[in-house]
């Protein structure tokens, strides 16, 4: 039992507060979310240039080869500091989807672009019957004169709109079961065909729908087995999913000192706000949650690293726990706040936002519980 | 890393040595854990002999000490009967030391306690019992819920309001025969029967010698009373009642289907898997900063307050997954689990604290997480108000202390 970051993830920690508390301030966030990309190349060229899009790969391919667990820390950070960022969809999901099913020359072609930020990538999977599992994965991708064409739609795509290049879940064959027939294509995003419209709305980070009109792709594009790439999808997913509980842990975190700090210096009735049980209460719940999400997650994050073979039901349990804990803690952190609370200035309503958002991304607490009865063989 | 926790041979060995002890003198608790605790006397006291009852034992043996006799539902007994030695050793005088401490086996005297049902659990001078001074002695009265090992106690300790001034009235404390004129132990028809006596004490005249620790200053023991409840909770190795949910959930076939495949009933089960996980998280935490020297201020609290909610929705989440079966109990050959369900519901009920103690646990975390404090003695340290204040408008409502 350890349950102490080690001097490699202090260290980590430390320089990634640095950074962040430096360049991502709250006006800096609202700004990049109240931009049409809600994407800052400055901040994601330092963040490249920290070696923050090379962690999830290994050296060979130009990345550093950090562990889940080191990641996690930089993720929850850029969580703490709601910092928007393409990295999850890049170098973590993408990255591991190359990683899980590419061949080892499109790892060799693929990999190190990413790792050094270069190559922006996005993971398109889902559709308008939004979901997680391999059911609604329907886009059609159709063989023609030796490549694939693709005509559709994928719906909730976070940053799509900035990717270089997009790997496309598509259905090429019906498949007995749900879970096959289900390939992945590496697509260019200004392929003749693609387009990208940034959907609009009270959501967070921004995600698109990116619709696909006759769009060829060749057959070397195509990711794992043809039909069977679903197992590579789902480690893929898995993985991603870990990173992002790590970050939504880091918001759970912000949203309950949010609270604290604020409950012991609003003054109401001549005393701190604090001193009301009901205003404790909330407190306490927004803790609660914080604390849930930090250790289902780095229990999560340890079983990757260590190859556990209950590894995927603890990232299940985890985002079970983040989905319904994020967004729990940030209405808690309301009803202590009140009014300022939902002035966008102040800086609240952008944890509120994503929580709401991401709640939903690799799944919610549903589709997760289930997929751990699943794996549970239940 | 590493969230196991990773047991030595000797600890390993020394569970082997545990469970057979519990196995000779209780026979067939650890397969059907019972709720009474009529056979924990001699237990209690085989248990002090071997030098096991104190707290300052080997701490990689008592954590598994502790979870052993946690499966028996039996670990508050134990911590109780090492608070009593404590508590003695600390403010007993000579002759209470003797009798205690110098007794030829170390937790053969059954000393109950004040349940945790009593509402003088968590503030004492909330105790029904009042001890007025007459000449040398004391007089007891009023009644109270005890708790403690062994069908019948030999001491009882007793909190008693021994002054009604002020807000936070004095509180004395005695340990007494349970045979003294006056005492009565009766058995209330409570759902967890066997682990909470009503104790009425009938004007109860009491030497002057059973006083510990000073007059009017009950208050100071609060500590040793509460050693127990700071005391974090050892891992939990597995949880027998959610195996045993998910196995009945497993076997049992509706309307031609597991109900472990019912989509409704997997949210279920999952959730319940999810609550036990984090139970056991908080309490992997709760001995890994123990272990380490960190200090642990709100989350011993937090643990306790989140177990309490826990079992209560592990027994709505069994009434739900087995229907009326969940209310069966071991009599009735149709209970599943050998009416481990109905025990669950029983005790959940049972478990739920008065909001006194709830309210205690809560206070603790917020005293730990700072709420509650004066503003001048709070650091002005909010940076997203003053981030706020310095780009806006000063909301008129609102007065932010200055740094």
């Amino acid at each position: 039992m350890d349950l102490a970051l080690t001097e490699i993830q202090t260290l980590l920690q430390n320089s990634a507060r640095e950074f962040l508390e430096a360049e991502m301030p709250k006006s800096r966030v609202l700004e990049i979310d109240d931009s049409e990309s809600g994407f800052a190349v400055d901040i994601w060229e330092m963040m490249c240039e920290i070696g923050w899009a090379g962690m999830a790969i290994p050296e060979e391919y130009g990345g550093s080869g950090n562990s889940f667990t080191d990641m996690g820390v930089v993720q929850e950070l850029l969580g703490f500091y709601a910092c928007p960022s393409p990295l999850l969809s890049s170098a973590v999901l993408s990255a591991q989807a190359i990683l899980e099913a590419g061949d080892e020359s499109q790892k060799q072609a693929l990999l190190p672009s990413i790792a050094s930020g270069q190559q922006i990538f996005a993971f398109a999977q889902t559709e308008p019957d939004y979901g997680w599992g391999p059911g609604t994965v329907q886009l059609p991708a159709t063989r023609r004169n030796g490549n694939f064409v693709l005509n559709g739609s994928k719906l909730f795509i976070p940053d799509a709109n900035v990717a270089d290049q997009l790997i496309v879940v598509a259905r090429t064959s019906p498949g007995e079961t749900p879970d096959q027939g289900i390939s992945m294509l590496v697509v260019e995003k200004d392929a003749p065909g693609v387009s990208v419209r940034v959907q609009t709305g009270w959501i967070g980070p921004k995600v698109c729908e990116v619709n696909f009109s006759n769009v060829e792709v060749p057959e070397a594009n195509v990711l794992g087995p043809v039909d069977g790439a679903w197992p590579a999808i789902d480690k893929a997913t898995e993985r991603a999913t870990a990173a992002l509980c790590a970050y939504m842990t880091g918001g759970t975190q912000r949203v309950f000192e949010m609270s604290q700090e604020y409950s012991q210096t609003r003054i109401a009735f001549g005393v701190p706000i604090g001193t009301f049980q009901r205003v404790q209460d909330h407190v306490i719940d927004c803790l609660n949650e914080a604390d849930a999400a930090k250790w289902s997650t780095y229990d999560a994050l340890s079983q990757i690293d260590e190859g556990d073979a209950g590894a995927g039901v603890a990232v299940s349990m985890a985002k079970a726990v983040v989905s319904d804990g994020f967004p729990k803690a940030c209405d808690c952190s309301h009803h202590v706040h009140g009014g300022i609370g939902s002035d966008l200035e102040y800086g609240l309503t952008q944890y509120t936002k994503r929580a709401r958002t991401l709640q939903h991304y690799l799944g919610d607490a549903i589709y997760h519980k289930a997929r751990m009865a699943r794996l549970m063989a239940l | 890393m590493d969230f196991r926790y990773h047991y030595s041979d000797d600890q390993e060995r020394f569970r082997l040595e545990v469970r057979s002890l519990l196995d000779l003198h209780l026979p067939g608790a650890s397969t059907a854990p019972s709720d009474a605790q009529e056979s924990t006397g001699p237990l209690i006291s085989l248990l002090g002999q071997r030098g096991w009852l104190d707290s300052s034992q080997d701490p990689d043996r008592r954590v598994v000490l502790l979870q052993e006799l946690e499966r028996l539902g039996l670990r508050e007994t134990v911590q109780q009967a090492a608070v009593v030695l404590n508590a003695v050793d600390e403010h007993g005088s000579p002759d209470q030391r003797r009798t205690f401490l110098s007794a030829a086996t170390p937790g053969e005297l059954a000393c109950w306690m004040p349940s945790q049902s009593s509402d003088g659990s968590v503030d004492p001078a909330g105790t029904p019992v009042e001890v007025l001074r007459d000449g040398d002695d004391y007089i007891l009265a009023g009644s109270d819920l005890f708790s403690g090992p062994g069908p019948s106690p030999d001491f009882l300790w007793v909190q008693a309001v021994s002054g009604a001034n002020g807000p936070a009235p004095d509180v004395s404390v005695f340990l007494i025969p349970a045979g003294l004129d006056g005492v009565s132990v009766s058995m209330p028809r409570r759902l967890n029967t066997g682990s909470d006596w009503l104790i009425t004490f009938h004007n109860v005249r009491v030497p002057p010698n059973c006083l510990l620790g000073s007059e009017d200053d009950g208050w100071a023991l609060g500590p040793a009373l509460h050693a127990a409840d700071m005391e974090p909770l050892p891992p939990l190795p597995e949880d027998e009642g959610l195996t045993q949910l998910l196995d009945y959930a497993g076997e049992t076939v509706h309307e031609g289907e597991s109900l472990a495949n019912e989509p409704n009933y997997q949210q279920l089960l999952m959730e319940a898997c999810i609550n036990s996980r984090l139970a056991a998280l908080f309490r992997t935490r709760d001995a890994w900063m123990k272990e380490t020297g960190r200090e642990l201020t709100y989350h011993a609290s937090q643990t306790r307050e989140l177990e309490r909610r826990t079992a209560r929705r592990m027994a709505e989440i069994a009434r739900q997954v087995a229907g009326m079966y969940a209310l069966l109990d071991a009599g009735d050959p149709r209970a599943p689990a050998s009416g481990g369900f109905e025990r669950m519901q029983r005790l959940a009920v049972a478990a739920t604290p008065p909001e006194s103690e709830v309210a205690g646990d809560l206070a603790v975390i917020a005293s730990a997480l700072g709420l509650g404090s004066p503003p001048e003695e709070v650091a002005s340290n909010s940076q997203d108000w003053q981030d706020y204040q310095e780009t806006q408008h000063a909301a008129p409502e609102v007065t932010a202390p200055t740094r």
